[in-house]
């Protein structure tokens, strides 16, 4: 009797709330905007939500913010699947896998929701994304970090010769592929005496990027330099070389969030960091979505918002130059 | 003259079988229905934030992958085992799918091998455990195997397929959902009306008791992991097909989705008793439930991350308390 | 002086009475006998006494104490102690630990266990054995006799004031068999008392004083012993009953064959007398015959039946059937060729307990048809309805569990679905034991039925009474070997069990055996084959294969750990083990925690999500304002009490609510990650104090401070473990927790507290992390609590507990690490590891098989 009663009820209930769903579609909708960061709780991602919770706010359209708990792209998939039966208008993915998730993508915008990307790009071609966000051009930010390493051997005078490794994170994200790419293209053609190691994909995770750094630091012994490209990374990095007592001859850069780099930089084991105005990118990347679903992005230069001349080109708009931190300007930013 | 030295530890269990319906108390009848509850709360929630009803489609297909392989892995664990290397045997299978055409390798050649690439990894299971060694044992090895066979043969590469295949089957709907019908069908009909069924059943009760009455359990234990591991090369190749790329890292945590769907449709972790039909309960409840708190997370943002997974983890004990409570009182 | 008086207790189970209005005394220093037949209420009587069943009525007391409930623990603090009549052990622990676990642990200072001590109390016990094995052996290296004996020793050693044994010769040879009665006799002459239960009436009144003589849960007599005849005792157990009127089997007139040339019997076994000569023994069967094979215990009856099944190797045995031999070497292939058995416990041999009476009932029909037929619910009904008409099976139909019927019915219902494949040969096990008189004698006529459809029937009996009204025929097993075969006739009695003995014939016309010749020296048998010594000790088996797998496996891995540290030290300039060591010491700490649960027989996956949480916790008392030397301990307890409830809620949730540990872990592993992230509060914990990284980081004599507390952690574990009393019950428990269930080890609290303890070690960990990394992001440990595992198993530690050890964790930890880091120094792809891992690992589950294999080659 208590297994037939509670059935009815449920079903009542599940009527309900059905029903009350039904209301909602009649009246007049804001812009559904669906943004995927790579993972949830780094405080990269988490800067970013910000300043797209500020651009949802300006701009009055929702915005639905969530990702994984974890690096996976299965998961970004259910996720952007969801959404689109959700009736999101737009859907922004800094996608884990840029090829892996491309189908999806596709699929999703051939039922009629906007799709682009940031911060990472899925592949345009099978993706038909719209517009892919950048923080910066992937050669700035490469030979940006290049000449921070030459300014930082050469600053506490030593030389430029000599191995150099590369810590990334995972090894599919294309972002992070492209700057080492790009880098040993750089460092082939200006800085011919530099020998790149092979690099290392720790994954987003602290202590591995922190345990294989400081192996790497016992395999090679004149090793010269550390970058550590993502936001987990470089801390990692700096904090392996600080254990190993080489912060006199082992320079350490690359990109990472200021909060996370204050340490270093203020007892000096990292000069200076590459970055861009994280919440200005969340910030962006909404503009972007609402404005695509309400008219049409041209190329050139506009304004976005309270962000100025911003360039719009080959299917990127582009943020800026990167910024570079040091412990003038690091205290500046609160992300 | 009855005979009361025969069970002398069980009797109090077994001393009063017309007062068993009344001793099961509110709270235990509650729980065992919650999936039932779950699934209905988790349908309306959803129906209720839905805009785009059709792409709820698509929207289960990853859950119906995962389902596929839940139920496909149902007997394993009735026979009182269990298979942590499924996620593992996926990523492999679809590696190699994948490689098979990149490499110019026709279609149905390739489909036959990555099936028989899955089957392999099935056998390689019950081929130790019917031996006798302890599934977790087994499995947790495979697991780290196949993982690392598919990292090493392909270079932790994703590997991209060209062609595109078009299987939309009628009704619009993708083809994971028929391959989960056919699977279900299959194994219910199997499992439900088949002696082989009978032996499963049987097996995972008392294994002992199973080999002297003449059950030949170690075939069953091969046919069981071996069925598994078909099922999973079937889900891997569909899966490629539909995102023309297999991911070195696919399937991670795959399996102890595969046992949460399996353990909330009722089947009991020790083996003997269970439903096909429940796993796929079991899977509806998980899956939906996921998705509808997804959707209540964009109305109500309080509904974080966080707080969806005490949730879940919560219900899933609580679904687990009450699959013990039943325990004892329908076999089948 | 009464040692123990009983009134008029009473207790029932179902409304049906098990015992009722037993009153008697026992006297202090006498052996009193208790004997009965099936179903009589002994052992509901001795579990009363022992007080692990409350009475319904009724009152248990030492003379001249107050009256008082009556439990486990005032029978224990009287000095009541009782062996059972087969004892659970723990296979993994030395004779030494199991002997005490069963008593109480000998502590020295500071709750240490006293190995010194432990020994000589070993030894103390052990040196009264005819063969006394060395206390520091493994117990599952032991046969079944010589465990018996090592309890009965122990239970004499403790010098009760009552000692209970109830059928403590079953396994014991007739050696053994007299070396207990005079223990016995000795134990009684300083003042014990003894309650001696058994069937072997003549040993009964041998031995005991008095003997009181139990009917229907009834005492019908209690008197004297001298003057008494086990005739007698037999008339008065059996007055009332169904009239165990012998059963004539069906008249198809024994012309059992005795010579070896016969052959047209239907069914033929032979093996071989011994390895040296050609003798063979046979056993000749027609079709329609009962065969009984009568033999003590120690006989080989059960061996001979599992190499008949070929669940054991055969060794020459072979079985022939219409004059072919059986070929096939799985029980499910003689099956199919015409063998069917009724095995002697049926509650772990052949009964599916929640499973219902249909399905136990055509489950070996089912075993004979291809797997994908269709099974027929509606046939399997009718089948079952008819064997429950036929055998006359009590029940609610075949709907009902199989659990709820009583052990004769059960009995019935087996024997009717061995028969529902017309099986050529049915050999049944003792087929009335634990069977209640009404159900025995319908279980022999449905025997006798069954010949006259043509099956050929083995019975193996250790009932005399049995053999000799059931059957045509009497094989007697003596020692290993045939001694004789007989037809079943009364006036064979005497020769039947002088030949059960190895004796001439000396009878006391008792019904059982003549034990009196048994307690005297061996007469050399005229009749039966060479009178075989009694065994010596084999009780150093092959299983200790098992340990030498064990034994070279742990050594291979340390010998791994230490070439692949030299050849990196060598290969690479960079390279120190100290780096190595540095990285791997939380790992250390978290591979112990996954172990410590294993061992218990537990397993627990939510090890990474805790250490998260514990960190997090850490994390945040480390940001209060307060001073820095308040909060880096305030923090360091905090993980550690995080942790540690973390664990104790999974322990909770495992052993109340009985769910499989792996289950439980998997909800918790969810919850914990969501609290993890909750505590975080979206944000990465910086900020903290650069104190606690100086002080982890800090080099004290080469070693790094976090490493030396790793150490220390790993020590005080393995202290735990090796020296602890805790640390026993932890590997008692996860070796068989039947024993420790038997042991009064409460199972349940000793994994509550392996849980716990693995929830410190694993919040210890989390700490370590944060201090090390200074950072913390809320992915922090996830996937970790497989690499734990994954060491723990490389380690040596079994999956299903009981065995392993820190030092092997730890390497296996080491090792784990160290293929990382080579690989780094060698520049191969860390892509290559996953693989390298899967590789080690199944290394671990080829060292399970073949120590598998070696423990049960015996």
């Amino acid at each position: 009797m208590t297994r037939s009663v509670s059935i009815r009820i449920a079903l009542v209930l599940c009527l309900t709330l059905a029903s009350s769903g039904c209301g909602d579609n009649t009246a007049a909708q804001r812009i559904r905007i669906g943004m995927l960061p790579k993972l949830v709780g780094i405080g990269y991602f988490d800067a970013a939500e910000k300043g797209a919770r500020e651009a949802a706010a300006e701009l009055d359209i929702e915005l639905i913010y969530d990702g994984p708990a974890d690096a996976r792209h299965e998961d970004q998939l259910r996720i952007i699947e969801g959404w689109n039966a959700l009736g999101v208008d737009v859907v922004a993915v800094a996608p884990n896998d840029p090829e892996g998730i491309a189908q999806t993508l596709r699929s999703v915008s051939d039922s009629g929701v906007r799709v682009i990307s940031w911060d990472t790009d899925a592949n345009a071609d099978i993706s038909r994304r719209s517009f892919f966000v950048n923080q910066a051009e992937d050669s700035a930010i490469a030979q940006g970090m290049v000449d921070l390493m030459v300014a930082a051997r050469r600053q506490k005078g030593l030389p430029i010769a000599g191995p150099y490794l590369i810590v990334s994170g995972t090894p599919t994200a294309s972002n992070q592929n492209s700057w080492i790419r790009l880098m040993t293209e750089y460092i082939a053609d200006r800085y011919p005496e530099m020998e790149l190691l092979p690099h290392l994909t720790p994954g987003e995770d602290q202590r591995e990027a922190q345990e294989q750094t400081a192996t790497a630091l016992n395999a090679h012994a004149e090793l010269n330099g550390i970058w550590g490209i993502t936001s987990v990374a470089l801390p990692a990095a700096a904090r392996a070389v600080m254990d190993a007592d080489r912060t006199d001859s082992v320079c350490v850069t690359g990109v990472s969030l200021p909060s996370l780099m204050r340490e270093y930089v203020e007892n000096g084991s990292v000069q200076s960091f590459l970055l861009w105005d994280v919440v200005d990118l969340g910030y962006l990347t909404v503009q972007v979505a609402a404005r695509l679903h309400s008219g049409g992005i041209q190329p050139g230069t506009s304004d976005f918002g309270r962000l100025k001349n911003i360039e719009v080109r080959d299917g990127m708009v582009i943020l800026g130059p990167p910024m570079v931190f040091d412990s003038d300007n690091m205290d500046q930013y609160d992300f | 003259m009855a005979d009361q030295q025969h069970l002398p530890d069980q009797l109090p269990a077994a001393a009063a079988p017309q007062s068993r319906t009344a001793a099961r108390s509110w709270s235990a009848r509650v729980l065992s229905l919650l999936p039932f509850l779950l699934l209905l709360l988790s349908a309306g929630l959803i129906a209720s934030q839905v805009r785009r009803p059709a792409a709820l489609l698509t929207t289960w297909v990853p859950w119906i992958e995962i389902a596929t392989i839940a139920v496909s892995m149902t007997p394993i664990v009735m026979l009182g085992g269990i298979d942590l290397s499924v996620g593992s045997a996926f990523a492999l299978t679809a590696s190699v799918f994948a490689f098979c055409l990149q490499t110019g390798t026709g279609t149905l050649p390739a489909i036959a091998i990555a099936v028989m690439a899955g089957t392999a990894c099935g056998s390689l299971n019950g081929t130790l455990i019917a031996r006798g060694s302890p599934p977790l044992l087994v499995t947790l090895a495979s697991m780290a195997l196949f993982r690392g066979l598919t990292m090493s043969l392909f270079g932790g590469e994703r590997i991209l397929v060209e062609q595109s295949f078009q299987l939309p089957g009628p009704l619009q709907l993708r083809p994971q959902y028929y391959l989960l019908l056919l699977v279900l069908a299959v194994l219910q009909i199997i499992v439900h009306h088949r002696v082989l069924g009978r032996w499963i059943l049987a097996t995972g009760e008392n294994r002992t008791a199973a080999r002297i009455a003449g059950i030949p359990d170690r075939r069953v234990d091969l046919l069981c992991y071996a069925t598994c591991g078909f099922v999973v090369g079937l889900v891997a190749v569909l899966n490629v097909m539909q995102h023309n790329v297999a991911v070195p890292d696919a399937g991670l945590g795959m399996e102890l989705q595969a046992i949460a769907c399996i353990i909330v449709g009722g089947t009991v972790i020790t083996g003997g008793r269970g439903r096909i039909s429940g796993t796929l309960l079991g899977a509806a409840v998980v899956s939906s439930l996921d998705i509808a708190l997804n959707f209540l997370s964009t109305r109500f943002p309080v509904i974080s991350l966080e707080s969806r997974m005490i949730v879940t983890g919560i219900l899933l004990i609580g679904i687990a308390v009450s699959t013990q409570r039943t325990a004892g009182t329908h076999p089948e | 002086m009464n040692a123990l008086e009983l009134h008029q207790l009473c207790k029932s189970f179902a409304g049906i009475p098990a015992v009722s209005d037993v009153s008697f005394t026992l006297i202090q220093g006498e052996i009193h006998g208790l004997v009965g037949g099936n179903g009589a209420g002994k052992s509901t009587l001795i579990r009363m006494i022992s007080g692990l069943l409350p009475p319904d009525c009724g009152i248990i007391r030492l003379p001249g104490s107050p009256e008082e409930t009556w439990t486990a623990h005032t029978s224990a603090s009287a000095g009541i102690l009782t062996i059972h009549q087969e004892g659970e052990f723990f296979p993994h622990l030395t004779v030494a630990e199991n002997i005490a676990l069963s008593g109480t642990f000998p502590l020295a200072r500071r709750g240490l266990i006293d190995e010194g001590a432990l020994h000589e109390n070993a030894e103390a016990v052990l040196n009264h054995l005819p063969h006394p094995p060395t206390p520091d052996v493994r117990a599952d290296a032991l046969t079944n006799a010589t465990r018996q004996l090592i309890r009965l020793a122990a239970a004499l050693a403790a010098k009760p004031s009552l000692l209970i044994l109830d059928e403590p010769t079953a396994a014991l040879s007739h050696h053994e068999t007299n070396w207990l009665l005079a223990r016995i006799r000795e134990l009684a002459a300083a003042g014990g008392t003894v309650l001696y239960v058994s069937h072997r009436l003549s040993e009964v009144l041998e031995l005991c004083d008095r003997v009181t003589v139990l009917r229907d849960g009834r005492v019908t007599s209690t008197q004297a012993a001298s003057g008494l005849t086990a005739a007698e005792l037999i008339r008065e157990m059996s007055a009332v009953q169904t009239a165990e009127s012998k059963t004539q089997p069906a008249p198809l007139q024994s012309q059992f064959a005795s010579s070896a040339e016969e052959s047209s019997a239907a069914v033929r076994i032979t093996w071989p007398a011994d390895s040296a000569s050609d003798r063979q023994h046979v056993l000749n069967l027609k079709r329609g015959q009962i065969l009984a094979i009568y033999g003590l215990v120690g006989s080989g009856r059960s061996s001979l039946i599992a190499r008949m099944l070929h669940l054991r190797e055969p060794n020459g045995l072979q079985v022939l059937i219409d004059g072919k031999p059986l070929q096939g070497i799985t029980p499910h292939q003689r099956m199919l060729e015409g063998l069917s058995v009724l095995p002697e416990d049926r509650l772990t041999q052949a009964v599916f307990a929640s499973h219902d009476l249909r399905a136990n009932t055509v489950i070996s029909a089912q075993g004979a048809r291809s797997p994908m037929a269709a099974a027929d619910p509606v046939n399997e009904y009718r089948q079952t309805q008819s064997v429950i008409q036929e055998f006359s099976v009590r029940c609610t139909g075949p709907q009902q569990p199989m659990q709820y019927l009583s052990g004769g019915n059960q009995q019935k219902l087996l024997l009717g679905r061995c028969l529902l494949n017309h099986p050529c040969l049915l050999i049944l096990d003792e087929p009335t034991r634990g069977v209640d008189a009404a159900a025995r004698s319908e279980l022999h006529a449905a025997i006798a039925r069954q010949t006259m459809s043509g099956t050929a029937v083995i019975m193996v009996t250790s009932d005399l009474e049995e053999a000799l009204s059931c059957s045509h025929a009497i094989a007697v097993l003596a020692h290993g070997q045939l001694a004789g075969i007989y037809p079943a006739d009364e006036s064979r009695r005497q020769a039947v069990t002088a030949a059960a003995f190895g004796t001439s014939d000396q009878s006391v016309g008792s019904p059982e055996s003549s034990t009196n010749a048994a307690l005297s020296e061996p007469v050399a048998a005229a009749t039966a084959g060479p009178a075989a010594p009694s065994p010596a000790p084999e009780f150093i088996r092959n299983g200790t294969r098992s340990h030498r797998i064990r034994d070279i496996r742990s050594r291979l891995l340390a010998f791994v750990v230490v070439a692949l540290m030299l050849l990196l030290s060598i290969s690479s300039s960079g390279f120190s083990p100290l780096s190595v060591i540095d990285a791997a010491a939380p790992w250390c700490i978290l591979t112990l925690a996954a172990m410590v649960v294993i061992v218990a027989g537990g397993i627990d996956i939510s090890i990474g999500s805790t250490l998260a949480v514990a960190a997090a916790v850490a994390a945040h008392v480390l940001r209060t304002p307060l001073p820095v030397s308040l909060t880096i301990p305030l923090a360091f307890l905090a993980a550690l009490t995080t942790g540690g409830c973390c664990g104790l809620l999974n322990g909770w949730l495992h052993t109340r609510f009985r769910i499989h540990s792996i289950v439980v872990t998997l909800g918790t592993l969810t919850i914990y990650r969501g609290i993890v992230i909750l505590l975080l509060g979206r944000n990465a914990v910086t900020g903290l104090p650069q104190q606690l990284n100086l002080f982890i980081q800090h080099r004290e004599t080469g070693f790094r401070t976090g490493v030396l507390i790793a150490a220390c952690v790993c020590c005080s574990v393995a202290l735990l473990l090796r020296r602890t009393p805790l640390g026993r019950f932890l590997y008692a428990v996860g070796s068989s927790p039947a024993a420790a269930h038997q042991c009064g080890l409460s199972v349940s609290s000793v994994r509550m507290r392996s849980f716990m303890l693995g929830g410190m070690l694993a919040g210890l960990t989390g700490f370590l992390q944060l201090a090390s990394g200074m950072q913390m992001q809320g992915t922090l440990g996830s996937g970790w609590e497989l690499t734990a595992i994954t060491a723990a198993i490389i380690g040596g530690v079994a999956i299903e507990g009981g065995q392993g050890t820190v030092v092997g964790a730890i390497l296996g930890c080491l090792l784990l690490r160290l293929s990382g880091t080579a690989l780094i120094h060698w520049g191969i792809s860390d892509h290559h590891l996953t693989l390298l891992t899967g590789t080690m690992l199944f290394v671990a589950v080829l060292t399970d098989r073949l120590s598998r294999q070696g423990a049960a080659h015996g």
